[in-house]
């Protein structure tokens, strides 16, 4: 386990509101080893952002990790210092967002905007910077690179931007890449091409990946391992064909009960499937598993007892009392 | 090479403008009760033939539309007439004048836009935070104050009691002063009525830049920026404020006439001697055509420094730049 390049140890970050403390991520644990595709799956509000957010310690001002350590490479990134985080962050974990078309700055130019985290973390010159810019910018598949560093953003379509963006998540060769719903904003038909790019480069540059997504589909694609995540905690993780095979908690169990067919018309994209009820309210919680509203086999136990994650099989860990041996 | 095009189609833009401008100006002057021919005549009266001569004389036996035609094309060759009292070319008097505004208007506008910026930008940084509740608050009376108020309050704080700066002028004549001396001398008369308009146009601007950064931080690139790992300086002072300004740089545009007004009211506060002075003294004396000659003069201004304005804008923003 110690090789483990990022290592989540009961991570908990809350948010003040008006309504009170929003409890949005309860101790999630979560284990990326070297070179290795984790999916993070859930539906809307189970706190897959917040996560991501937790790791880059970019969390607005309202909230904050409450509890847990963030191990990357040995360092806790919970506790680390603002100017340790600037030297983490665009360095060695890099992340891609969901908006392709708002995650560039509209008056700057491409190629400043790819080269100056070369600039920053590897001290390069503006010509140096540039030049692996436009070297970047051919790996990601953007045709004539040259030209397009003199570019602005409204000049490039959704698609070429998440190229960019991929591109500057890549410059300085990172140990990590979380991408936040990478595709979610792209055409199905750009979005296959993006997820394979991704995961060819991440090959050839010997990265990790953390990739948030709803798409059940792109878990099965290009994921080694999944977690589910539910209210702010971890629900299941195995292998992908484990998962997808056996999945054991009854909340997955749901998801892969109604994962719609490829050629279905599909409402919004491919998001989760919709189970019945609705996702609790994360500032009032009630005692006990947090899917017992929704669960059909909850029992009096779920109601008084929180279940813990507990590994029931070689590497398939689940949050549920059914397992409990 | 496109900003130089861009520049240029501006630059064309203002003409009609201009001939626009000119044309009001005349229609305003041509439907008001009297002409020209009154003045020179008097009470005494003539006898019709002179009349019919004057008229002849000055084209006043044309239709409108051809004096219209020929009024413009006399103030695009840049005759503006001749002032009632001293008979001086209308903009021979103008220009003498016009350098002493354009100094305090330029001194006072750079002040305040580079103060106004980074405060409002401090301000923005810690929302609701006791510094940017205090900000707040100080832009507001700044931009609620009467200016000749505040101009006289000045005086007689920073004039008369404690003495530290002259309070009327622009130099002192007695000394006649020349070289950098005189440079000297100048930016000692214009401290009070400097800081007089910067008070009163910073508050504006400064809530103005509050409130454009406060929504472009929300934004997805500059989460991206922190992202990449650079401070919190250079998020807000590179990537955000360039797109901060946009909405500030329009605003401050559409002020330029409230600008100038404001000047006007500083220059008689401080005896200044700029176009203000011109103006405020035409209005007294019913020097019409000194009047008219300002009156055209500053829409010139005006349009001129809207299309820096555009310039500025071009330059922060591609968008713009490159349609
Ligand atoms: N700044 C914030 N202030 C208050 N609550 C927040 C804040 N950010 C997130 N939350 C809450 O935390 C919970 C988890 O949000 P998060 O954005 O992580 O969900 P998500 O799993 O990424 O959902 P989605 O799939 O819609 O992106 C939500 O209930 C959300 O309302
Ligand atoms: S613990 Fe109980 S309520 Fe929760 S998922 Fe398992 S069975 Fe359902
Ligand atoms: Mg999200």
């Amino acid at each position: 386990m110690s090789e483990d390049v990022l290592s989540v140890r009961n991570l908990h970050t809350h948010f003040r509101t008006e309504d009170g403390v929003v409890k949005s991520v309860r101790g999630v644990d979560l284990d990326i080893g070297p070179g290795e595709v984790v999916g993070l799956v859930g539906e809307s509000g189970s706190g897959k952002s917040v996560t991501a957010h937790s790791i880059m310690r970019l969390i607005p001002s309202s909230g904050s990790i409450v509890q847990g350590e963030i191990l990357f490479e040995g360092e806790d990134l919970a506790r680390a210092s603002v100017r340790q985080m600037q030297k983490v962050r665009g360095n060695r974990i890099a992340m891609i967002f969901q908006e392709p078309m708002t995650s560039l700055n509209p008056v700057l130019r491409i190629g400043d905007q790819v080269s100056d985290v070369l600039r920053l973390h590897r001290g390069l010159s503006k010509a140096q910077a540039l030049s692996e810019a436009k070297d970047l910018l051919g790996r990601v598949g953007i045709p004539d690179p040259k030209a397009r560093l003199a570019n602005f953003p409204h000049e490039l379509s959704g698609g070429q931007r998440q190229r960019v963006m991929i591109a500057t998540a890549l410059a300085c060769r990172p140990k990590l890449i979380i991408a936040d719903e990478p595709t979610t904003a792209l055409d199905v038909t750009i979005q296959a091409q993006i997820l394979d790019l991704l995961i060819d480069l991440k090959r050839d540059f010997g990265c990790s990946v953390l990739l948030i997504t709803h798409d059940l589909g792109v878990i099965s694609e290009t994921a080694d391992r999944v977690a589910v995540m539910y209210a702010g905690q971890i629900a299941e993780v195995a292998e992908v064909a484990t998962l997808f095979d056996e999945p054991l908690h009854p909340y997955t169990l749901g998801l892969m009960r109604s994962v719609p067919k490829l050629d279905e018309d599909l409402p919004e994209d491919r998001l989760l499937p919709v189970i019945g009820g609705g996702v609790p309210n994360l500032a009032e919680l009630p005692a006990g598993c947090a899917f017992q509203t929704r669960c059909p086999h909850v029992r009096a136990r779920c109601r008084a007892e929180e279940p813990p994650l507990r590994e029931v099989r070689t590497a398939h860990k689940v949050r549920c009392w059914l397992y409990d041996a | 090479m496109s900003l130089l095009i861009f520049v240029i189609r501006r630059l064309i833009y203002t003409v009609p403008l201009l001939v626009c401008a000119v044309t009001v100006i005349f229609i305003l002057v041509h439907s008001a009760p009297g002409n020209p021919i009154d003045y020179i005549i008097g009470e005494a009266g003539a006898d019709s033939e002179l009349v019919a001569r004057l008229r002849a004389e000055m084209g006043l036996d044309q239709p409108m539309l051809v004096q219209l035609w020929r009024y413009v094309l006399q103030v695009l060759s840049g005759n503006l007439g001749y002032s009632l009292v001293s008979s001086a070319p209308v903009l021979d008097l103008i220009l003498e004048r016009f350098p002493a505004t354009l100094l305090l208007m330029a001194s006072q506008y750079t002040l305040s836009a580079v103060i106004g910026v980074l405060l409002g930008v401090l301000a923005a940084r810690r929302p609701n935070s006791a510094l940017d509740t205090t900000l707040t608050l100080l832009s507001l009376t700044s931009f609620s104050l009467p200016i000749f108020w505040l101009g006289q309050m000045m005086i007689l704080a920073f004039g008369y009691h404690l003495d530290w700066f002259p309070i009327q002028g622009m130099s002192n004549l007695r000394e006649g002063y020349t070289g950098w001396r005189y440079a000297l001398d100048v930016a000692y008369h214009m401290v009070l009525p400097v800081v007089t308009l910067t008070i009163f146009n910073l508050g504006l601007i400064m809530r103005l830049t509050r409130a454009s950064m406060l929504q472009v931080v929300g934004q997805d690139f500059v989460k991206v920026a922190y992202a990449k790992g650079h401070s919190e300086r250079t998020v807000l002072l590179h990537h955000a404020l360039r797109n901060a300004l946009l909405p500030v740089v329009t605003v401050v545009g559409l002020e330029i006439p409230g600008l100038i007004a404001g000047a006007v009211l500083a220059e008689t506060v401080f005896a200044w001697p700029g176009l203000g002075r011109l103006t405020f003294d035409a209005i007294s004396a019913r020097d019409y055509p000194l009047l008219m000659g300002m009156f055209i003069f500053i829409s010139f201004f005006v349009i001129v420094a809207n299309l820096l304005v555009d310039i500025i804008y071009g330059l922060l923003d591609p968008r713009i730049r490159y349609q």
